[in-house]
């Protein structure tokens, strides 16, 4: 079963992420100027640090599923999952500056 | 023209109200009656700790006389058993022990227990039951020294101890002729005792209606109530708390001090001030809700008048049932659903656990949804809150006439 | 205005949607309980023998929930070349 994921520790595919890293990063830095937000260092610092989160919570919880570990795969996914949904809402408050759009029923 | 009676009118909802609730308590007294009948056990096979036994002499005392049946026909004692009962966190824990002629434990069978399953499962899963085994009979079966309790099940494990050790003490004395030491627990009043009633205490001062800090004092209340009563020692109100209370399975109280401030605080403040202290001031996972409401910026959702209504009653169901469930068997912890024990222990079933992160996503966006619309304590905490009210509208009513009477 | 009605129709509904699922899996719970209750438990015999392979190693006192979670599930084929 190993042999099947082979291709992801290949230097192709690390370029490949090396491309989508940065398609991620530049696509925010225009998705939040669009937002209006108005970005610092230490906001950017936030953004990636939850970006990584992310990044390693999938990657660790893939792991655990190409180990053949079913069940630490879908604790993984729900524990880290949810960690990550609520620091993403945090994250995406504080960028905002606590502004919402009320909702006009 | 539209004539009178052919208008619908709505009957107030006070009306369903009172009639539900004089439903549930009829019901609960029933099924209470119900459940002691069919729940009388027959008593335990004592091969459950004696295995080489052929069969088991009742003796005093719930004790049996393990024996084999020589081919000379005559019989040969391969020890005794005996069974006895602790109070555990939902109830009476029963355990069955054996021990050889030489006086040493050669098993332990918990005949039946109240305890929420998954606690119990931990109990299961650490082999907690073979710590007994080969310790002397005359021993104190002591937590910390000759036995390890099961972490995050202490009060189940300190149960099955002090059943073991009365169960190995009355063979000691009555078969083996051994003297023994009786052991009185110490009453404990530690952290979780203080932090229960520093939290009343807040909440009283902290609730009266012109208290200039009350939003702050309230924050404070549902931190501390959050870190104390959940993550550090997972001791929240549950429907298995009222269960218990309406069996009479009270634990210990010289190692269990803090259930009874906790259900004897609420039901006190309940009826003499009309108000529910525990879940807007201390509730550990209300708190847990409204800190991830704050992340998240929740708002109160509803859903339309008439969906809000059926899920209430929806929510009184589930609660009404959990509590059916809990006098049928006889075994509070049975019917406990609540998620707490996932979040603050990481203890529950599947399902709970996918109710658990569900609740912990809407939190984000709508206060409270747990508290609003899944839990068992706010309907149980209506009817007492209510039937205090109609009950004390009955007894004013009647001194009004009564009065009226003496005047005229 | 008109824009936001249909999406917060929505948002009720889906959130709705949740809570019912939520009752769901409460009763599912119950039912669960219920037959577990009524199924024949394991003997005291195999209490007090070792003859259950647990995955979690009896001897561990200090628990770590983790490492509970996390631990290789028995029958496990350990692919890895490298471990």
């Amino acid at each position: 079963m190993y042999e099947k994921f082979a291709y992801f520790t290949t230097p192709q595919f690390w370029f490949f992420m090396g491309i989508l890293f940065v398609g991620v990063a530049v696509g925010l830095k225009v998705f939040f100027e669009d937002k209006g937000f108005e970005m610092n260092w230490w906001k950017w610092l936030l953004t990636a640090l939850l970006w990584f989160l992310i990044f390693f919570s999938v990657m660790a919880a893939f792991t655990f599923l190409g180990e053949g570990e079913t069940r630490g795969f879908w604790i993984g996914l729900a524990l880290f999952g949810v960690i990550d949904i609520i620091l993403g809402v945090g994250l995406w408050r504080l960028l905002s500056g606590g502004k919402k759009v009320p909702a006009k029923s | 023209m539209i004539k009178k009676d052919q208008i619908k009118t709505k009957k107030p909802k006070d009306y369903w109200n009172k009639r539900a609730a004089i439903f549930a308590i009829v019901s609960i007294i029933i099924t209470w009656i119900i459940g002691y009948a069919i729940n009388n056990e027959a008593p335990p096979d004592c091969k459950m700790v004696l295995p080489s036994a052929d069969f088991c002499k009742p003796l005093d005392n719930d004790s049996f006389e393990g024996v084999i049946q020589n081919e000379d026909r005559t019989e040969t004692i391969v020890g005794w058993a005996s069974l006895n009962e602790a109070p555990g966190y939902a109830g009476p824990v029963k355990v069955m022990v054996g021990i050889d002629p030489a006086g040493t434990v050669l098993g332990t069978y918990v005949t039946s227990n109240s305890e929420t399953p998954n606690y119990y499962e931990r109990i299961e899963n650490e082999k907690f039951l073979e710590e007994f085994i080969g310790l002397p009979v005359i021993s104190p079966f002591k937590i910390g020294e000759e036995i390890e309790a099961v972490t995050r099940a202490t009060v189940t494990s300190n149960a099955i101890a002090e059943a073991v050790r009365t169960a190995s003490y009355t063979i000691a004395e009555t078969q083996l002729g051994l003297e023994v030491e009786t052991i009185i627990e110490p009453i404990k009043f530690g952290a979780p005792e203080i932090a229960i009633l520093g939290l009343y205490l807040v909440g009283y001062i902290g609730h009266r209606g012109n208290f200039k800090y009350k939003k702050q004092v309230r924050w404070l209340s549902l931190i501390i109530g959050m870190v104390y009563l959940g993550f550090i020692f997972n001791i929240p109100v549950t429907v298995a708390n009222f269960t218990s209370l309406l069996l009479g399975y009270f634990p210990n109280w010289r190692t269990n001090l803090y259930w009874f401030f906790l259900m004897g605080g609420i039901l006190f403040v309940s009826t003499v001030d009309n108000k529910n202290p525990y879940c807007q001031w201390f509730c550990p996972f209300g708190a847990a809700q409204e800190c991830l409401g704050a992340i998240g910026g929740a708002r109160l959702w509803s859903p339309g008048k008439s969906i809000r209504r059926n899920l209430e009653w929806i929510q009184r169901g589930l609660a009404f049932g959990a509590i059916i469930l809990g006098l049928l068997m006889r075994n509070p912890g049975f019917s406990s659903f609540e998620i707490f024990g996932n979040l603050f222990s990481f203890t529950g079933s599947w399902p709970q656990w996918v109710i658990l992160v569900i609740v912990l996503l809407l939190s984000l966006f709508i206060k409270r949804p747990w508290c609003n619309y899944l839990c068992p304590i706010d309907p149980i905490m209506d009817l007492v809150l209510a039937s205090h009210r109609w009950i004390k509208q009955e007894f004013r009513k009647i001194w009004q006439l009564k009065n009226l009477k003496k005047n005229s | 205005m008109a824009t936001q009605k249909p999406q917060k129709k929505f948002l009720d509904k889906f959130i709705l949607t949740l809570v019912i699922a939520c009752m769901v899996l409460i009763v599912t719970h119950q039912i669960n309980n219920l037959v577990d209750y009524n199924t024949p438990e394991a003997t005291a015999t195999q209490r007090v023998t070792n003859s259950n392979q647990y995955v979690v190693d009896g001897e561990i006192k200090d628990e770590d929930i983790l490492e509970d979670w996390f631990t290789p599930t028995p029958n496990h084929n350990n692919q890895n070349p490298n471990n």
